[in-house]
This record gives structure tokens, sequence and C-alpha cells, in this order.
């Protein structure tokens, strides 16, 4: 029996779905910051896969067309949405997701604090930009620009921060 | 002290990439070190769990694989083969039915959840060079203007039947109860229940031709209601709209519905509608050709044969060639 050469097509097609979804959509939700918007951002991202699958058969290729393309969608999102805005005007009011039980619910706050302890504890430059980061929502370009460093060392000094938060709140994490 | 500056590496790199900071190389490489081994994806799940909680933005959550695949799926299949037979569109309608209302009550849920009313149109028809014929997920089809696009609403049929057109298309909507179709373009709102329409939005005006049904053209307290038979326009420059009744020019969207009318129609009124229709040039060899006229119809007819017959009504020859028709 002849197997029929689109649904070859398409069986091929789910499994990189398979593969690649959840990888995309976390990496689309990097910079979009909203877990609906990444999953349609994504689907568009595979849509223009189909129809690109002619030309790009090599997985490699595959790969790097997938996390290319994702990178370009969410960023120009962003560029016509200002979602950043909306970010900061709301950040105040903003109520996460609930947690799925209360256990749950107590260790998050718990740890909550436990950083907000730590965070007194950084260096002060590195504090300033894990400040910058995460409660400011600054992009590290903005960061450098406000502080005069290099964006390099932006990424050193969020480094460290981890670095120390992992070691202070080792048995939270 | 190796140890140590690897470890620093990794974490300079996993903070890049939860800030969104992370270019297309960089995100892949993070996912092919998580792959690698256990230690490596909990650690990145122990930074994931501090990210998350030291901040207030939006917290990520795993997607529902399945039932997007099944989404992007249908979305496939259905551009692959749009000529089912009849057995298998009713077990799909069957299918599709049954799993509209397993959906139901996640569906109330997702729309209780959405408190902003920010839509977003993630999927789009158009093309260049011919005119895209598609049906929607609520059964209404859209012939698509060659070089036109028509953005469709996120979840559509679901949330709500919102579109977006830059240029022109012809509607045929199915009424689906509780969500009016609504279509936004050169700055107006257009909604419709279950109507056969032409929409056609250009710098100075958007034109609404309604062939059956009644279609609702606003901008924002103001507006009017086109009935079949009717013609409604607004003029961008004085933002006004006008309706003209019993003035329907159905030969206006002839590229859609493939109808083409000529009652006593002059040649020169012909040349505009094959030009529209069919997307090529009509030139005369003499200019009196123009005032010459026809009464004829025609129903999805290939170029060619419309061509022919004309030439046989009015005793005069055509020559069809590169995209032109040339009356002589």
């Amino acid at each position: 029996m002849e197997v029929d050469r689109s649904d070859h097509k398409l069986a091929v097609f789910h499994r990189l779905y398979l593969a690649y979804y959840v990888k995309l959509h976390r990496y689309a939700f990097t910079i979009l910051n909203d877990n609906h918007l990444a999953e349609d951002i994504v689907q568009n991202v595979f849509l223009r896969l189909w129809n690109k699958r002619e030309e790009i058969q090599m997985e490699d290729k595959i790969a790097n067309y997938l996390y290319t393309t994702t990178y370009h969608l969410s960023l120009n999102y962003v560029r016509n949405h200002k979602v950043k805005e909306k970010y900061m005007s709301e950040a105040v009011g903003i109520a996460n997701p609930p947690v799925n039980n209360v256990n749950e619910e107590i260790a998050a706050s718990e740890l909550s604090e436990r950083i907000r302890t730590v965070m007194e504890k950084l260096p002060t430059r590195c504090r300033e930009v894990f400040q910058k980061s995460r409660v400011e929502g600054k992009k590290y370009a903005e960061i450098a620009a406000e502080m005069n460093i290099s964006v390099k060392t932006v990424e050193v000094q969020i480094g460290k921060a981890l670095k120390i938060f992992r070691q202070e709140l080792k048995d939270y994490l | 002290m190796k140890y140590h500056s690897d470890m620093e590496v990794t974490l300079q790199l996993i903070g890049k990439y939860l800030s969104g900071e992370a270019s297309p190389d960089e995100a892949r490489k993070i996912d092919n070190w998580k792959d690698k081994s256990p230690q490596n994806s909990q650690l990145f799940e122990s930074v994931e769990r501090l990210w998350a909680v030291s901040s207030k933005e939006e917290i990520y959550q795993k997607p529902q694989i399945t039932n997007e695949w099944e989404k992007l799926e249908n979305a496939i299949v259905k551009e692959q083969r749009p000529d089912l037979p009849v057995n298998n569109f009713f077990k799909r309608w069957k299918i599709a039915a049954a799993f509209l209302i397993l959906l139901g009550t996640a569906v109330v849920f997702y729309l209780l959840r959405t408190q902003t009313t920010r839509v977003n149109y993630s999927q789009s028809i158009g093309s260049e060079g011919m005119m895209i014929r598609d049906t929607l997920r609520d059964e209404t089809v859209v012939s698509v203007f060659r070089g036109s696009r028509l953005a469709v609403q996120d979840q559509f049929a679901v949330a709500g039947r919102e579109v977006k057109l830059d240029r022109e298309c012809y509607f045929s909507v199915k009424p689906l109860a509780g969500q009016p179709f609504i279509i936004h373009t050169g700055g107006i709102k257009i909604t419709v229940l279950g109507t056969l329409f032409n929409v056609k939005n250009e710098a100075e005006r958007v034109t609404v031709s309604v062939r059956k049904g009644s279609v609702g053209m606003q901008k924002d307290t103001a507006g009017i209601v086109v009935s079949a038979g009717s013609t409604g326009i607004f003029y961008k420059t004085s933002q006004r709209f006008v309706l003209y009744t019993d003035s329907l020019n159905t030969n206006s969207y002839s590229y859609a519905t493939g109808e083409l009318s000529f009652n006593n129609s002059s040649m020169a009124e012909v040349k505009e509608v094959l030009e529209n229709t069919y997307g090529v040039k009509v030139l005369f060899g003499d200019k009196s050709l123009a005032n010459l006229r026809i009464n004829t119809r025609f129903e999805n007819q290939p170029l060619d044969y419309v061509a022919k017959i004309i030439s046989a009504s009015l005793d005069i020859q055509y020559d069809l060639k590169n995209d032109t028709l040339y009356f002589y």
C-alpha cells in the first residue's frame, strides 16, 4: 500500500511540533511575558514552517528557523503593541494566577519574603541591577544606559545575584 | 575556581534567557544544555522559581500541547484538501460539534478569565497574486481580493468573530448567536449577523455593498444600516456615512461571486468590470468600441469564454495574451 506523501509530511511535521513546541513557547514567553500570546505566536511560527516545508528540510536548519522566527515575531509584537508600557502601568496591580494548592501558596509567599531579605544583603551595584530588572521590568540595554555601565556588566551582575540567591536560599529552591 | 566560573557563566546565560534578552542561538543553547542532564534541568528550574517570585509579572505556565496541535492540524488539513467528499463533511461536522460541546465548560472558563478586551489577530488570509477563498471556523466563507489581507482574531468563533481587513473582501457570513461578525477597516466597524456582502477599503472611502441581509457600519456613535440591494459609503475626509438604496452593482464583487451581469452596459463599463474581476488589462483597438452596448450574463466562466461571447455578440474580434485582453 502506498503511503500518502502528504500524510507522511504531516506526520514528520507533528514530530517536529512535539519536539519543539514547549521550548519555543518558553522562549516566546521570556520576551512576551504572556502565556496565551506566546501560544498564538508559536502557532504562527509552525504555520510558517509548514508553508516553507519544501524549502527547509534539514533538521538543523529547521531548528534554526524555528528559534529565529519565534524571536522575530515576538519582538515585532512587543514593538507594535508596547507591551512593556502596559506592564509598567499595571505592575502594581497584577495578581499572579492562583497556585494549585494552599501549601504551594504559602511556600511561594515565604520564598518571596526570603528573597526580599536576601536582596538587602546583595552588593550595592548588584542589587540595583537586579532591582531594575525584576522589580522595574527594565531591559538590559536600559539598565546599562541608566547606570552608565556596559550590557555585559549587567549580564554579569544578574548572574552574580542569581548565584548569591541560590547560595542563601538553598533550602527553598 | 573553574567550577564557580562555569556556574556563574551558566547563571548569567539563564538570567539573560529568562529576562527575554537571549538571542535565538543562545535560547537554543540553553535548551540543549537543559536536555543534557537532569542536574541541568533542575538547576534551570530552581532559578526559574526564584525568577518567578521576584516580580509581579505573569507566571509561565506550560501549554496544553494536544489542544494546540489539533487547532493547527485543522488549519493545515483544511488548506490541503478543500474539496472534501460529503461523507467526510458530515463526519467532521459531527466530530467538531462533539468537540465543541466537550469544550463548552473550558470555553466559559476561558472567557471568564480573560478580563482584558484586547483582541489579538495571529491568523491572516490573502495572497498578492490571486483571490483567496477560505472558510472560517464558523463556516463563514471569505473571498479575499488579490493583494488584500484579512486578519482573523484568535479563538475565532469562540471568543468572538472579529477580523481586520486592509483592502477588499467578499463575505458570506453564517449567523452565530451571541457572536456578531465584526470587520475593522478604514477606521470604522462593520457589524453583521448573517449576510452576503462586499467590503472595499480605499484611500478616500469605505464601500459596503449588501447583497443579502443587513450590515451595520459605524464609527464611534455614528452609523448606518445597509440592507440588501443597497450600498453604504463612509467618506473618510468628511467622516460621513451615506446610504445609496437600490443601487447595488453586483459586478463590483464579481471577483468573488463569479457572476457578471450586463444590462445594456457600455463596453467602457464592461472593461472596468473585466479588469477588476480577472485582474487583466483591457484595451480597445478603436476608441469607438467603448460605446458599444451589450446584454448578457455569465456565471463562473473563464475570461476566454467571456471574451469569446462578447466578441461574437458585437461582431468584433478579440485577442487574449499575457494578462491583456484586446478587443478590435
